[in-house]
């Protein structure tokens, strides 16, 4: 028990290599090869020197410098862990496909025989995506679908992502389905936009590192495909960079409340609502919450302000509906029916009575 | 319209205004499908080793030359596109060159685009002239007065616009589309004729230099162009590839965008100048012909549904053998455009349903060129396709249905992906009966010379064997004034035989620098090889009563000639189709130019003419250039 968890912690990466292979991650993803060689080679040099992913990044930078005997050689079987050894042989495929030596990239990639998986490490998505690019090139997409399957189930929002269903798209097209083909190219277009909006917002957070929008805009972002915990991160640092930044504050709980931290999330628009009265959006989200949570007197005072600042807004119609439901539920129905019906002047359709 | 509140409705803040404008719904995302459960893992497995593909083979150096003669031949065009350092995207383009017969004395002269010192120079005026060549039959060339033009001009198309019998020419640029109609062996411009929409029509459109201009307004950008008879009438048609919104008094520098959400314009972390990507593209145009010069835009019918996707190359092909020209339209960074003629001129774009609006991968590459040819000598026309550098020529295989991506399989992504490749040609430059590829290089950045960029800005030309599924070979000729030696920043790339000897050369336009002028010395690739056939198609004397008609200079006929082989040999058969318009922003040779190898004779010769009409030639002899006339058979035949 000792000796595994002293292993665990052997194995676990400090917090310099950690913080250094995020550094070289992010630099990657946002294809900045200079600063990306330069800094690798330092942290290569250092805390990541035993990191197998550290070294696939830094070749596939320096490959398309036009480094690629150095690239090559930094991919060499190296006295690694054999689970950091795994991103070394991956990169070589990836190179590889880029020469166009698939059949030497399909060699590192194919599973042994009697395998349960098509790929060997299975468990790394980037091993199916790698060899169902090949499969596509060397014109076989019914295979090359079945793998970008395998990596859409592991990695549905991974940058190459759009390839996987563009493949799949191809598949389609194939057996002359061409709505499902139409479909499929639709999600690769979708998400390749958010990808790319995802990149912009990295590069503005980059290039205004003291301003709020752009970490803002990174949270949202992440929020718009349902990763409420990677906003919460995002959402987190900007307010820890920016605590007057009430609309951060706000996105904070939205995040929250959708990763399911409701207690979290009403902190967090009660923060909002003391930087800035006026948001609207944090008051009704947060008397929903206290109305979930029981404190019924907190969500009237919550919705009774927003009856009376904004009782026009169809948005806030729900907010003379929650007053109406707790009117009648302290027995006072000619004032839930007035209530009720400001609701409906406002487009409301739900009965009072739940 | 009114929003419908509801018990459960959480209000949420649309901050940036960043949902709608990706228009991505509140639906959840599509699963991925199941993976079935009969999935072939073990034979994936198992054949994954049998793929095809490799890398290039070793360079073919072959005897004879390809050399730069542009200088000692008296073509002394230098192109001009701004200021060096490139701070706007204008000035990166380059010009295009076009061939034409001027003054019908039986030889190719030849025309170039023209750029100038910068844009403020071009908003101060005068604005650069089209400048000409003529060319004595030998080729060599002197200067000849230009049509007397003032802008900035890019894409040239050269083709029998009037129907006269002789070829006229068309002009694109930043602010100006002008039709030049030959007369007496002269350029004349003729305005006023449809091409353009007048200030009073579309305010700002035109950009006449030296004249005040409103700013805010961004002139028609047009790039490459394309003359095709789209609705088989005999009278060509043009589409016009237009590029981007760039307002010439304000152009953007540094970064796109305003406040804490700007964006750098950055390459690689370089700063770089601003585009395409963030400016707004502009529609492409098709001008129905009209006869004796006119035209009226038909965008609308001819076009709908167009999606504007900064265009850079536009070329024509029959892609579905159905006997009426299509086109293909390479975008920059967006998807390609396939667009598929309807018969009567409505083009449909089926790109991405024929595989070739995206790459393998599905991403949109930045096409800077497009070549057709039948590489594969299947019958089908095959295409290749040039894109930014990272990205690889794309080649497509015409297949039953759609295209075939062959680039990875025949190793064209090794050869070519650190290229940044402009014009194309798909050309028998040896006489082997095999197509070869070439391609004209140079990088769009001077801040590709920075350390890390995996590129260059200039670039040495390319030029590869292509065969079939066998893996791509690059031809290296000795000699510092070789194509291939020759480290240019080249752009737009044009095929004539200029000297008459048969033999396709090669022109070749550079950025801020002299054209290339490749004359092809190339020698037979094996002992009694070499042989040759070039034949030109003319439309009928007396065009028909009722459509479909041929063209007068016969676009879009098409050839097929089957050479008379050994016994024992391999028959095949070479296709050939009347066009002019491939490469980036020029216009090719009228003249089909076929390489027959080691035969000297061909068995037959088939012409389908647009109109419908199919003639069958007889044998004949090779190394000779014919001249058919529709309904008339062979009107002229000359050795040379």
């Amino acid at each position: 028990m000792i000796a595994a968890l002293v292993l665990a912690l052997l194995v676990l990466p400090a917090p310099q290599a950690r913080e250094g292979l995020a550094e070289l991650r992010e630099l990657a993803e946002l294809d900045l090869p200079g600063t990306l060689i330069r800094r690798g080679r330092e942290l290569f040099a250092g805390p990541l020197s035993a990191s197998g992913e550290a070294r696939a990044i830094l070749a596939r930078a320096l490959f398309a410098a036009g480094e690629e005997d150095e690239a090559l050689a930094l991919l060499e079987p190296a006295d690694l862990a054999p689970t950091e050894r795994v991103w070394l042989e991956l990169e070589r495929a990836r190179l590889l496909i880029d020469r166009d030596e698939l059949s030497a990239a399909a060699e590192i990639l194919a599973a042994p025989k009697g395998s349960e998986e098509p790929v060997r490490h299975a468990d790394h998505p980037d091993a199916w995506i790698l060899f169902a690019r090949i499969e596509a090139r060397a014109g076989r997409p019914n295979r090359a679908a079945i793998l970008a399957r395998g990596f859409l189930e592991r990695a549905a929002l991974h940058p190459e992502a759009p390839v996987a269903w563009h493949l799949l798209a191809q598949e389609a097209l194939a057996r002359r389905d061409g709505e499902t083909a139409a479909r499929y190219l639709e999600r690769a277009a979708e998400i390749g936009r958010w990808l790319e909006l995802l990149r912009a917002r990295r590069l503005q957070v980059l290039r205004h590192p003291d301003q709020p929008l752009p970490r803002l805009g990174v949270g949202l972002a992440w929020m718009q495909v349902g990763e409420h915990s990677r906003a919460r991160e995002a959402f987190r640092d900007l307010c820890s960079r920016h605590p007057g930044f009430a609309r951060g504050w706000y996105h904070l709980g939205e995040a929250n409340r959708l990763a399911g931290d409701l207690v979290r999330a009403r902190e967090s628009y009660a923060t909002a609502l003391g930087l800035d009265a006026s948001m609207h959006q944090a008051r009704f989200n947060g008397a929903l919450l206290d109305l979930l949570a029981g404190r019924t007197e907190a969500a009237r005072a919550g919705f009774e302000h927003l009856a009376d600042v904004v009782q026009d807004d169809p948005l806030y119609a729900g907010a003379h509906l929650h007053l109406a439901r707790l009117d009648l539920a302290r027995g006072n129905r000619e004032r839930a029916l007035t209530q009720y019906s400001r609701y409906r002047a406002l487009g409301g359709t739900e009965p009072l009575e739940e | 319209m009114r929003r419908s509140p509801s018990r459960t409705r959480w209000a949420s803040l649309g901050a940036l205004g960043l949902l709608a404008a990706l228009g991505c719904s509140d639906e959840p995302s599509e699963a991925p499908p199941e993976i079935p459960a009969e999935r072939i893992v073990h034979a994936i497995a198992e054949e994954a080793r049998s793929l095809p593909g490799g890398p290039s083979a070793e360079p073919d150096r072959p005897a004879g030359s390809l050399d730069d003669v542009a200088a000692e031949r008296g073509l002394d065009y230098a192109n001009r596109s701004g200021e060096p350092h490139k701070p706007t995207i204008l000035g990166s383009n380059g010009a295009g060159a076009a061939v034409l017969d001027l003054g019908t004395d039986g030889d190719l002269d030849l025309a170039f685009g023209q750029g100038g010192e910068s844009l403020e120079a071009l908003m101060a005026g005068p604005g650069a002239d089209v400048e000409v060549f003529e060319n004595d039959g030998a080729a060599r060339f002197s200067r000849r007065s230009g049509p007397g033009l003032s802008g900035w001009w890019t894409g040239l198309a050269a083709g029998d616009v009037d129907g006269d019998g002789d070829a006229d020419l068309v002009a694109a640029g930043y602010g100006n589309l002008v039709l030049l109609e030959q007369d007496g062996g002269v350029l004349l411009p003729r305005e006023g004729r449809g091409l353009f929409p007048s200030d009073e029509e579309v305010p700002g459109a035109r950009l006449t230099p030296g004249a005040e201009r409103e700013p805010g307004r961004a002139p028609w950008w047009a790039t490459s162009l394309a003359l095709f008879d789209g609705d088989r009438d005999g009278t060509l048609d043009l589409y016009v590839g237009q590029y981007l919104e760039l307002d010439p008094l304000a152009p953007p520098s540094g970064a796109l965008g305003e406040g804490a959400l700007d964006l750098p314009c950055t390459w690689k972390g370089l700063e770089v100048f601003c585009g395409p990507r963030g400016l707004v593209p502009q529609p492409d145009r098709v001008l129905r012909g009209l006869g004796r010069g006119s035209f009226e835009d038909v965008s609308a019918r001819w076009l709908p549904d167009h999606v504007a996707g900064y265009a850079l190359a536009v070329g024509t092909f029959d892609a579905d053998g159905d006997g009426d020209t299509d086109l293909y339209v390479a975008n920059d960074s967006v998807p390609n455009l396939m667009l598929v003629n309807q018969g009567d001129g409505r083009l449909s774009d089926v790109g991405l349903q024929a595989g070739v609006a995206l790459n393998q991968d599905g991403v949109a590459q930045a096409g800077m060129g497009v070549a057709f040819g039948d590489v594969d000598r299947d019958g089908k026309q095959d295409l290749a396709v040039t894109n930014f550098s990272g990205e690889p020529t794309e080649l497509y295989f015409g297949a039953e249905v759609g295209f075939r991506p062959r680039t990875h399989a025949v190793g064209l992504g090794q050869a070519t992906r650190r290229m940044l490749s402009w014009g194309v040609n798909l050309v028998d430059l040896d006489a082997d009966g095999e197509l070869e590829l070439f391609t004209a290089n140079g990088h769009v950045y001077p801040q590709a010379d920075e350390p890390y960029t995996g590129t260059s800005y200039a670039q040495r030309d390319g030029l590869w064997r292509v065969s079939g599924d066998a893996p791509v070979r690059p031809i290296e000729l000795p000699g510092e004034r070789s194509l291939t030696s020759l480290v240019l920043g080249s752009r737009g790339s044009v095929v004539a035989d200029l000297d008459g000897d048969l033999a396709p050369d090669l022109v070749v336009t550079t950025i801020d620098g002299p054209a290339v002028l490749a004359l092809n010395r190339l020698a037979p690739r094996s002992p009694g090889g070499g042989h040759r056939l070039a034949i030109r198609c003319l439309g009928p004397e007396s065009p028909a009563e009722s459509a479909p008609r041929t063209p007068a200079d016969g676009r879009g006929t098409r050839v097929i000639l089957v050479p008379e082989v050994a016994e024992g040999e391999a028959p095949f058969a070479l296709l050939g189709e009347v066009r002019t318009a491939e490469s980036y922003q020029s216009s090719s040779t009228p003249w089909l130019h076929f390489g027959l190898g080691r035969c000297a004779r061909y068995e037959r010769i088939t012409i389908l003419w647009p109109s419908g009409r199919r003639e069958d030639l007889p044998a004949g002899a090779a190394d000779r250039r014919l001249v058919v006339r529709e309904g008339l058979g062979i009107v002229s035949e000359e050795e040379p």
